[in-house]
Formats: C-alpha cells, sequence, structure tokens
C-alpha cells in the first residue's frame, strides 16, 4: 500500500435519531503528493465524507471510525480532536474548497483583501504575497482580481480564487469538492494545471470529490467509487478505468464512452435508491445480481492496492 | 439548404447591455425541423444571451428572430403569448424553474391549460415518470427528476422547439446520460427541434447534428458533430 498522507477506516456517517445512514464503512487513503477522487452520484454521501475530515459535519450525527492524518511516522485522529486542535487543523493542515466558492467568500470585501486577511507579515509583505497567490492559481492580470469583489468574478474565476484562499496557508492536504461543476473545458483543463503544479511544488495532496468522470481520469491516482454510502470499489486509476470489477463501476465507466451510449437503446440503467436491500446496497439495480446479494452485505475483497465490495468477485 | 424544412431562423442578431460594447454581434444561423444545433463556446462568449433573445427575455439592438418566417420579435399583445408557446425553454436549474409551493401536477395543469389529470400522466409518462409524482412537491424530488418534470412542462404546450440552456450542468454523470437519451429520443419520436446551448463536449458530442463555435459573442466556426467529436473529444 502507498504511505497514505490521510487515511479513512471504516468511517461510518449516521443521522440520529432515524439512525440513516449516512457513509458506511469507508477506508481509503490520499497518497503523499498524490490525487484520490471519489465518484459517485449526487447524494451518494461524497460531501458527507469530506466534511467528516475537517470535522465539519452539523450536530446530530453519530461518526465513527478513524480519521489519521500521517504527521511523520505518527498519526492524528481527526475524529478524536477536540474543537481548539480542529481549528488549528482548518486551513493550515488541511484546506477545503467548495462546489459553490462564491457562497464561502466575504460579498463585502474586495478578494485582494480577503487574501491578504490570511497571509502574515507587514502590509507590503501581505500585498505582495496575495500577488503572488493569484499568480499561483494562474490569473494573467492578478491585480484585475484583487480589486474585484467575489460577486464579479465569472465561475472560473471564483473557483481559482478560492484554491488561492485554501492554498494561502500552505495546507498538506486539499479537499476539492466538485470543484469542476460549471466550468467549461478550459477551466477544467486550467485547474488540472494548477492542481499538478501545487503536486510538484509545493508536495500537496488532494482529496477530489466529484460527479466529474472525466476529470477524475484525468488527474487522479487513486479513484473510489462510491454508491448511496458504501464504497464499492477502490484502487489506483489506471486498474478501475481498465479494468473494473464492480458493475456500478463498469456502468460509470461505459456511461463516459460515446461509442457505447450511441449504440444503446432504451436498456439504460435505473437506479433504486429508495428501496434498500438487507443485502448489498447495489443489488435491487444490478443486472448480476443472486440470491446471496439480497440476504447478506458483501465483505470487502482485497487485493495489495484494490478493494471490492462485491459477490461477483469472490467467485472470480 | 430546402427553406420549408426550415422551423428557426436567426438574422444579424446583435444583443448588448449597451450600444457600444454588444455582448452577441451580428450572429445568423438556421434551425432546421427535427435537427438539433448546439452553440458551443466558453464561459461568457454570449450564448445565454442568444437564448434569452430568441426568447424575448432581452430586447436586442439589431436583428430579427423569425419562427415559421414570422418576426417573433415583432408580435405583441396575445399573438405573441401563443407564439411564444412554440418556443419553450429548459434552463440549468430545475429548481429555480417551478415554483416550490405547486405540486407537479398543478405546475403541468397550469402549462396545459384546461385539461384533466389524464393529460398530466401523460406527459409524465413521455419523459420517463409515473403518476406517483403528481401529488409531489418539487423539494420531494432529485435533480434529475426535476429536469424531467421541466422537460414535461415544455411539452405540455407542444412545442416546435426547445432551446436547452446549459441543461445539465447541474446533474451528475450517470443523470446526464440518462437524460440525454430522454430528450434524444423525445426529439427522433415527436420530430422536435433543439436549440442546445452548452460548454459541455460531452453533451455536445451526445446530442446535437450540427454546431456553431461561438467566441466573444461571434460566430467563429460551424461543423457537424462528426468534426466537433474529432476536434473536441480528446478535451473530455
Amino acid at each position: 500500500m502507498p504511505n497514505y498522507k490521510l487515511e479513512l477506516k471504516n468511517l461510518t456517517v449516521t443521522a440520529l435519531p432515524a439512525k440513516k445512514i449516512l457513509v458506511k464503512n469507508v477506508s481509503l487513503g490520499v497518497a503523499e503528493e498524490g490525487v484520490t477522487a471519489i465518484l459517485g452520484q449526487s447524494g451518494s454521501g461524497k460531501t458527507t465524507i469530506c466534511l467528516s475530515v475537517l470535522g465539519l459535519l452539523p450536530q446530530g450525527l453519530d461518526i465513527t471510525g478513524e480519521i489519521l492524518l500521517r504527521r511523520g511516522k505518527s498519526s492524528l485522529d481527526i475524529l478524536r480532536m477536540k474543537e481548539g486542535e480542529l481549528h488549528e487543523l482548518r486551513g493550515k493542515k488541511v484546506a477545503i474548497t467548495f462546489q459553490e466558492p462564491r457562497r464561502y467568500m466575504n460579498p463585502i470585501i474586495k478578494c485582494g483583501e480577503q487574501l491578504m486577511d490570511l497571509v502574515d507579515g507587514s502590509r507590503k509583505e501581505k500585498l505582495q504575497k496575495a500577488i503572488e497567490l493569484l499568480e499561483t492559481v494562474r490569473f494573467e492580470r492578478p491585480m484585475v482580481i484583487f480589486n474585484k469583489y467575489p460577486f464579479e468574478l465569472s465561475g472560473g474565476q471564483a473557483q481559482k480564487f478560492s484554491l488561492a484562499l485554501a492554498l494561502s496557508k500552505k495546507p498538506a492536504i486539499l479537499l476539492a469538492d466538485e470543484p469542476t461543476t460549471g466550468l467549461d473545458y478550459e477551466s477544467k483543463k486550467e485547474l488540472a494545471m494548477i492542481y499538478n503544479d501545487q503536486i510538484e511544488k509545493n508536495g500537496l495532496s488532494i482529496f477530489l470529490v466529484t460527479h466529474d468522470v472525466y476529470f477524475a481520469h484525468r488527474i487522479a491516482d487513486f479513484v473510489g467509487v462510491i454508491f448511496n454510502g458504501y464504497l464499492l470499489e477502490f484502487g489506483s486509476k489506471k486498474e478501475i478505468f481498465s479494468d473494473p470489477f464492480h458493475p456500478y463501476t463498469k456502468q460509470l465507466i461505459e456511461a463516459t464512452s460515446l461509442d457505447r451510449l450511441f449504440s444503446m437503446g432504451n436498456e439504460l440503467w435505473d437506479y433504486n435508491f429508495s428501496l434498500r436491500s438487507d443485502g448489498c446496497i447495489f443489488s435491487r439495480s444490478c443486472k448480476y445480481s443472486m440470491p446471496e446479494c439480497f440476504k447478506n452485505e458483501p465483505p470487502e475483497y482485497r487485493t495489495e492496492e484494490r478493494m471490492v465490495r462485491c459477490f461477483l468477485f469472490s467467485r472470480g | 439548404m430546402s427553406r420549408d424544412n426550415i422551423i428557426l431562423e436567426v438574422k444579424h442578431l446583435t444583443v448588448g447591455y449597451s450600444q457600444k460594447k454588444p455582448v452577441v454581434k451580428d450572429v445568423s444561423f438556421l434551425l432546421k425541423k427535427g435537427e438539433c444545433l448546439a452553440i458551443f463556446g466558453k464561459l461568457g462568449s454570449g450564448k445565454t444571451t442568444i437564448a434569452m433573445a430568441i426568447l424575448g427575455f432581452i430586447a436586442p439592438i439589431y436583428g430579427m428572430v423569425l419562427l415559421n418566417s414570422i418576426n417573433i420579435l415583432k408580435i405583441r399583445g396575445r399573438k405573441r403569448r401563443e407564439i411564444r408557446r412554440r418556443i419553450q425553454p429548459i434552463f440549468q436549474d430545475p429548481f429555480l424553474s417551478l415554483h416550490p409551493m405547486k405540486r407537479i401536477k398543478t405546475v403541468l395543469e397550469d402549462s396545459i391549460g384546461r385539461e384533466s389529470g389524464k393529460s398530466v400522466k401523460r406527459y409524465l409518462n413521455m419523459v420517463g415518470l409515473d403518476a406517483s409524482y403528481m401529488d409531489r412537491l418539487p423539494s420531494q424530488l432529485s435533480g434529475g427528476e426535476l429536469q424531467r418534470v421541466c422537460i414535461a412542462k415544455a411539452l405540455c404546450t407542444n412545442p416546435e422547439v426547445l432551446i436547452l440552456d446549459e441543461p445539465f450542468t447541474a446533474q451528475d454523470h450517470v443523470t446526464k446520460v440518462k437524460l440525454a437519451v430522454l430528450l434524444r429520443d423525445l426529439k427522433n419520436k415527436y420530430n422536435l427541434s433543439y436549440l442546445l446551448i452548452t460548454h459541455d463536449i460531452f453533451t455536445v458530442s451526445f446530442l446535437s447534428d450540427r454546431v456553431l463555435l461561438l467566441d466573444q459573442g461571434k460566430i467563429t466556426e460551424t461543423m457537424t458533430a462528426g468534426e466537433f467529436r474529432e476536434k473536441y473529444i480528446a478535451e473530455l
């Protein structure tokens, strides 16, 4: 297994008092100077995982398992941290960019001032650092952005500016929650380049939460596929995309192939979220379901760098 | 090109928020019956402004929009309302397109006019939803289901042209594929014409027959869907 900088072990999030499972037994890792992407549909629990890493989930949720942050040879469990320790962690060691970045910016303070608030030094040094951060995220004319208010930024500019805010404290890990939503293909390409720059120059590790299969394919080293709160498959990008094991992963990857879609008639798969069986979470939507799938939850079948949660795998 | 087949014609459309700096500059194109014409461009290139001008939400500085050879920008009053029903928009965020306090049945009945619940069921079935959705509120539906309701709402007026303005941007990939297949099937079945406005390479590649590239408010290139796929598929 690679040397994970951030590792989730059996993370389970349950909404109380109804005991509705939002995330169940998720185990995965973000490698040093690497990108781990979580792929899944809306409502599958991706953002819940992301927010749990920063202790940002609302009250009324029961969270169990471990979220380990490696520091040298030791590791800290984020779930056992007190609020004061979490405060020190947020933004400084682990930063986040959100899907709708403008909602998390101060609407009445200019972008440059917001950046200057986050960096240290004299006013002149702060100004210099703020401009450098804007250049880091590839703004061609940083002073133009510096003097704008958040509402004056386009979707792509807002996403890049939120990345500049996130990078201001030189975090070790970046959580990127749906960073490509609403971006055109050139903005996505540019974002991928910025991420690669940061990985190469600053050793950043990225935990990417997305439903954009193409973007995950472009930048991830490891990919996890989540469905209705359950991590169904995890492995290296190469293996997941070239040889997917789980029927859901196969369908997800098939859906990215235009040739395959052109040849499809009305045989499109339909996912059943509402009816949960006692067995596998995907059993009611799976065309390979066996009687066993409706009775028991499949265990995690693991090889050295791969995990799959499906009875088909037990049969080879 | 035979002109009998043309359903929508946009001529020298120039739109802007000030006369000196138009956002859309002298845009002209033809949409044929049963065709999906995509306008593809980066964010801020003026795509949505074209849609807004065709729909009558923004008055253009100059130009004509002809639906079946009638300049719809010049018509006023009741006739204008009637003709508007023949061009229906579908927007990016379905939550903003539906009244939050109205049940789906009421939303569709409002669009149909005075027709019975039986018709509502028919339109829901057309978009792959069953009658159980009639009594639900928009807040009780997923994003994909809501977009289906918006498509059903648009179909209720028996439109000739659907203007799809970034119809799948808010959706995940699986939902996007399902909705794209639905729209493709509806187009083929009812011979609908689509003006697809998007920056999404997948959507253009899957749905369109012809593509106009828009850059800084100007059409820079026209190509077939095959040529588009060849040029842009590697960017996906």
